[in-house]
């Protein structure tokens, strides 16, 4: 049990929003057409159907159709197109 | 607006190819090199739109990233200017062309006219044209004091005139003079007659002496109200009669429609003809102007040149479309002819009737002689019977002489 309470981040055990600690991912989708991803770290896969981007936690994956790379910035990345699935891996 | 801003300073299409083209992105994104459209044509490489300024930096980002960076086209403002600025003629031309604009807009190239009821835009115009104000005047020099005194001058109609310039285009705004009405002359002595035949519905006497009642029976020509007031007690007092007299009138009209008429028959061709006007010079776009020996119908359409309402260049095209026919024989039917001829005689009865005429009952008969329709139209109308007649010498004489024996001495 201990073990497990350990595994949670600060911000979780403390009730605080994840957003106060700094270069935490945060993923924002918009109705299936659009992906906002804050604090990334970096593109590692971009095709039509696969968009993997790098973050502190892992790897996002954005799978969809026709995907773009509408904006990318040193921190923020937006992707458009046909979004099927998000995936933290 | 970002994007039209990249445009208008100028972009290049760049094509990455390497191991990992994405990195290149990650790589520009790191270095805050702007960059759009990325589109992965494969896994190994990606199209991408970037300033032209950044091209160098692309290229040693690629570098960076292991990967290949060749500049695909440089498109933009800046490769557009650098184009044009060996073509003189594209950059000259379109500044004579606004300063021909601009020179052009110092001339009158349109007339408008608002405000006339009774004199016509013709009379205004040519009115206009005498006094210096036309098409192709210069509007710089007009002053509205001039223009008006002299176009008033030559039209007594109008009491006030202005003329407004808005660009090419000039509006002149009449106004009219109102009519004085017709003074009712006390010393013009005279009677009421009557203009038609019919029996008296009403009458309404203004002055003078009425000769007939409500119900009688009048004819042509009738005194209806007398201007000779014969008085017992004073002197015969000879008037200016006036008054109205409304009578049930009846009439019998005919008319003639011969059976047989040619009429136009549309072959369906057309002939265009174009001719490009400029100023008051034409030039024609066609061979042989004369009348062409077939039979057409000719329909003239001017496009003039310019913005509506803002301008119009003295430059129009002119299209005249001949649209050709043949004569050919054809024959009314009897409801055609029933039709025509009694809209004809109902025209006329109306015209005899006057505007506070009207028509109380009508019937209309069509027959068929030689080959000619005739067509009788009967009715029944009430109209204004009277009309005033002025006196002659004579009878303002005999009314004088006969008021004398009258009076007792």
């Amino acid at each position: 049990m201990n073990k497990e309470k350990s595994k949670r981040p600060l911000t979780d055990r403390l009730s605080l929003p994840a957003e106060l600690v700094s270069e935490v991912p945060r993923t924002t989708l918009s109705g299936g057409s659009q992906v906002y991803v804050e604090n990334h770290g970096g593109l590692k896969t971009y095709t039509r159907q696969c968009i993997e981007v790098k973050t502190r936690d892992g790897i996002l994956r954005v799978i969809g159709d026709d995907l773009e790379l509408a904006a990318m910035t040193k921190t923020d990345i937006v992707i458009r197109g046909f979004v099927v699935s998000v995936e933290n891996c | 607006m970002e994007r039209i801003s990249d445009i208008a300073r100028g972009y290049c299409v760049v094509r990455v190819i390497g191991a990992e083209p994405a990195q290149f992105l990650e790589f520009c994104a790191a270095r805050e090199i702007p960059f759009w459209g990325a589109c992965p044509e494969d896994e190994f490489t990606l199209i991408v739109s970037m300033r032209l300024e950044d091209a160098a930096l692309a290229e040693l980002a690629a570098e960076r990233c292991c990967c290949e960076a060749d500049i695909l086209e440089r498109k933009g403002g800046r490769t557009y200017i650098k184009r044009l600025s060996r073509r003189y003629a594209l950059i000259i031309l379109p500044l004579v062309l606004l300063a021909l604009l601009i020179f052009s807009s110092f001339f009158v190239w349109d007339i408008e006219v608002t405000g006339n009821e009774t004199v016509t835009e013709t009379e205004i115009i040519n009115a206009l044209a005498e006094s210096g104000v036309g098409i192709g005047s210069y509007w710089p020099t007009f002053t509205n004091d001039l223009i008006r005194s002299e176009v008033m001058l030559k039209i007594p109609e109008l009491k006030w005139i202005t003329v407004c310039v808005y660009g090419s285009r000039i509006c002149v705004d009449v106004r009219e003079r109102t009519e004085i009405p017709e003074l009712f002359d006390e010393e013009k002595f005279s009677k009421v007659v009557a203009e038609q035949s019919g029996i008296i519905d009403s009458m309404s006497v203004l002055q003078g002496f009425p000769l007939f009642l409500k119900g009688q029976t009048v004819v042509t020509g009738d005194e209806l109200i007398s201007g000779v007031i014969d008085s017992e007690l004073s002197d015969t007092r000879i008037v200016h009669a006036s008054g109205e007299v409304s009578a049930r009138t009846w009439y019998e009209m005919s008319g003639l429609l011969p059976m047989d008429y040619t009429k136009k028959a549309y072959t369906g061709k057309t002939r265009d003809r174009l001719s490009l006007v400029i100023g008051e010079k034409r030039a024609k776009f066609y061979r042989n102007s004369g009348n062409p020996e077939q039979m057409c119908d000719n329909i003239i359409t001017e496009h003039y040149f310019g913005i509506k309402g803002i301008f119009t260049l003295p430059v129009a095209l002119v299209r005249d479309r001949a649209e050709i026919y043949e004569l050919a024989d054809a024959q009314y039917s009897e409801k055609e002819a029933a039709a025509l001829l009694e809209a004809r005689l109902r025209a006329e009865l109306l015209a005899k009737i006057g505007e506070k005429g009207k028509v109380i009952s009508a019937e209309f008969t069509m027959s068929l002689l030689n080959g000619t329709y005739v067509g009788t139209l009967r009715a029944e109308c009430t109209q204004i019977i009277s009309a005033e007649k002025p006196l002659t010498e004579e009878e303002i004489n005999a009314a004088k002489s006969a008021g004398e024996e009258q009076t007792p001495e």
